[in-house]
């Protein structure tokens, strides 16, 4: 009975069905309602499939798949999101799939106003992904106008949505407020959205904080908090990298996935070599966080003096990686395994490992030099 | 030492006496019946009265946004068919708003208790126009079995036991003469009492049959699983409702300025 203008979400019925007083067209409205909704969510899950395949292929499955046939794929999952959208003009998730897709190009050529639009009305319905994606657009002026007010408006729908967790997206908005960039600066707001990602365990939103909380910056200075939020961080770092180690062990020893130790010792590089590109600035930001906590116990600042705990946090922001990382990338180097047979490399990580107190590593360079002592010389 | 005086029934006696049985087995099955459905009836107000109350406000106000809109696009464009469909959203605006402000958004939710129900089953017995036997007497009775009636929706006990302990005191109506007599008329009673039970299958049928019934059967289908219907209707509703708000919002400010 509904007719549905362009703009999809008007749904003017024709009134000679609703001329009877009573509620029975209200319900058959509700019961019509709840079909659409009904099959338009089949063809979204349909849509969805594709994406579902890939998530559960490994890395050689998808490379085998050819260029032709992901794009084939891609132009199927776009119809059916078309349709999905046509069933039910108010679709959120479908709506904000195709506001990526045109801003992607992914099954559709890329339209930068088509999708600014797809984003708008999912935004309108409420949903935080298109309300983020479409304030990009409006801080950067890409498909729209650009209008640093109305993104602001956006990021903060979006980010104060319960079921937007994105720490890093909130701590991206926080930046802004912060340094004004593109949007109005607003440091107070800033604060808030720090602690808002920090709390979700976002290391560099939670070393910003604790500095603010240092420096009486826009929040009430606060000794104590400070450095609670530097010690989080610190820990945070030292999460990181006990992550990225089991995920070397797993890979190593195949479990729970399959034996890979090129992957492996390429995770091992990452805990044992902080300086490894994949960490980014992480590893400063954890470096920050350690020396700022090592000096307020050293000084008794926020948190009671003790030189025994300013000196553990010293020695862990000086620590250039973990030692047992350190020390299992020299093994391999040692063998052979994942990477190609080193002694030399072998012998820089087991030292830098053995250096950190390593008995494990010490142990291999002991045995490395008693092997080659004995060795007949050339 | 006295004879017992032994009554032999005659043959249309007895035939008379197994057809008051009878008639006694289909006036109970006919209370039962009329129970189920007044309290089908009763339930299935209820359950619009939480419709309404719950997801028909938000399509009325979808449809002021809506009507809201089309008067504004009207004002723009000066064409009959934006007249016209800006007049049309504005009745479907109208008669949603009086369909969720009637009196059916009112019913609350119906919950009759065990002792309801058993006075209800027996004023149904008792007042059944279809027992009646003769036109006086079934005017009369229609009467009583709408008070029944409308006592049972409103739960009122004390007004169904009202209705009782006036029927003990009126006479019975005088019995007809003679054997035949009766039996004729007692056989009248169960056609009529047959008609009515099958008269209660139809409407009971055609309960089930509208829109209102069949939403109530899926949000209780829904409800077995946890699931709260209505709250998922009106988040879909609501969701249109911030649209067109918003769009309207826009089109205004574009309009008149911020």
């Amino acid at each position: 009975m509904s007719k549905l203008d362009s703009n999809g979400a008007l749904v003017p019925a024709k009134s000679a069905e609703l001329a009877r007083k009573d509620s029975a067209p209200l319900a058959r409205r509700g019961l019509q309602d709840l079909q659409q909704v009904g099959s338009a969510d089949e063809w979204f899950q349909r849509a969805n499939l594709f994406y579902k395949e890939i998530e559960d292929l490994s890395v050689e499955e998808i490379k085998r798949w050819s260029e032709a046939e992901i794009e084939r794929r891609e132009v199927e999952s776009f119809a059916c999101l078309v349709r999905a959208i046509e069933i039910d003009p108010n679709h959120v998730q479908a709506l904000g799939r195709i506001g990526l897709a045109y801003e992607s190009g992914l099954g559709v050529s890329e339209n930068l106003s088509q999708a600014a639009a797809y984003y708008r009305r999912a935004a309108d319905l409420g949903d935080a992904q298109a309300q983020w994606h479409l304030a990009q657009m409006y801080l950067v002026g890409r498909g729209v106008q650009q209008d640093p007010n109305e993104a602001a408006v956006l990021f903060l729908k979006a980010v104060q949505q319960d079921a937007f967790v994105f720490p890093y997206q909130m701590m991206q908005l926080a930046w802004k407020l912060y340094k004004g960039e593109g949007i109005p600066q607003d440091k107070a707001h800033a604060a808030l959205w720090f602690h808002r990602a920090a709390h979700y365990g976002e290391s560099e939103a939670q070393v910003q904080l604790a500095w603010m909380y240092y420096r009486g910056e826009s929040v009430p200075k606060d000794m104590t908090q400070a450095a609670e939020w530097f010690r989080a961080a610190s820990e945070v770092g030292d999460a990181c990298v006990q992550n990225v180690l089991s995920m070397g062990w797993r890979l190593y020893r195949g479990d729970g996935t399959a034996r890979d130790l090129a992957e492996s010792a390429r995770s091992f590089r990452g805990a044992a070599f902080w300086d490894d590109t994949s960490w980014g600035n992480q590893q400063e930001v954890f470096r920050t966080a350690r020396t700022a906590l090592g000096e307020m116990y050293a000084e008794g600042n926020g948190v009671p003096r003790d030189q025994h705990q300013a000196d553990f946090w010293f020695s862990k922001a000086e620590m250039t990686g973990d030692p047992v990382a350190q020390c299992q990338l020299g093994r391999m180097y040692l063998k052979g395994e994942g990477v190609s047979r080193n002694p030399n490399q072998a012998r820089i990580w087991l030292q830098a490992s053995a250096e950190q107190g390593n008995a494990e590593a010490q142990e291999i360079l002991g045995q490395m030099a008693a092997e080659e002592s004995s060795a007949p010389k050339s | 030492m006295p004879s017992e005086i032994v009554h032999r029934l005659s043959p249309e006696e007895e035939e008379l006496a197994a057809k008051r049985d009878e008639l006694a087995l289909l006036e109970a099955q006919l209370a039962d019946e009329e129970l189920a459905l007044a309290s089908a009836k009763a339930d299935l107000a209820a359950f619009e009265g939480l419709y309404l109350r719950r997801v028909g406000v938000l399509y009325a106000e979808l449809d002021e946004w809506n009507a809201r809109l089309a008067e504004l696009r009207a004002e723009q464009v000066h064409t009959p068919e934006a007249q016209t469909g800006a007049a049309e959203a504005r009745s479907q605006a109208e008669e949603s708003y009086s369909a969720t402000h009637g009196d059916a958004a009112e019913v609350e939710p119906f919950t009759p208790s065990p002792e309801l129900k058993s006075l209800y089953r027996e004023a149904a017995k008792r007042v059944h126009p279809d027992t009646a036997t003769d036109e006086k007497d079934r005017a009369q009775r229609e009467r009583l079995m709408k008070e029944v009636n409308a006592a049972y929706a409103a739960g009122d006990v004390d007004g169904l036991r009202r209705v009782l302990a006036n029927l003990e005191n009126s006479p019975d109506a005088v019995q007809g003469a003679g054997v035949g007599a009766d039996l004729v008329r007692v056989l009248r009673q169960m056609r009529q009492l047959r008609d009515r039970l099958t008269e209660i299958a139809k409407e009971m049928a055609g309960l089930a049959g509208t829109e209102i019934a069949n939403l109530k059967a899926k949000a209780d289908a829904a409800g077995a699983e946890g699931r709260d219907l209505l709250a998922e209707m009106a988040a879909i509703v609501q969701g249109r409702v911030n649209v067109a708000r918003q769009q309207f919002g826009r089109e205004s400010d574009e309009r008149y300025g911020k």
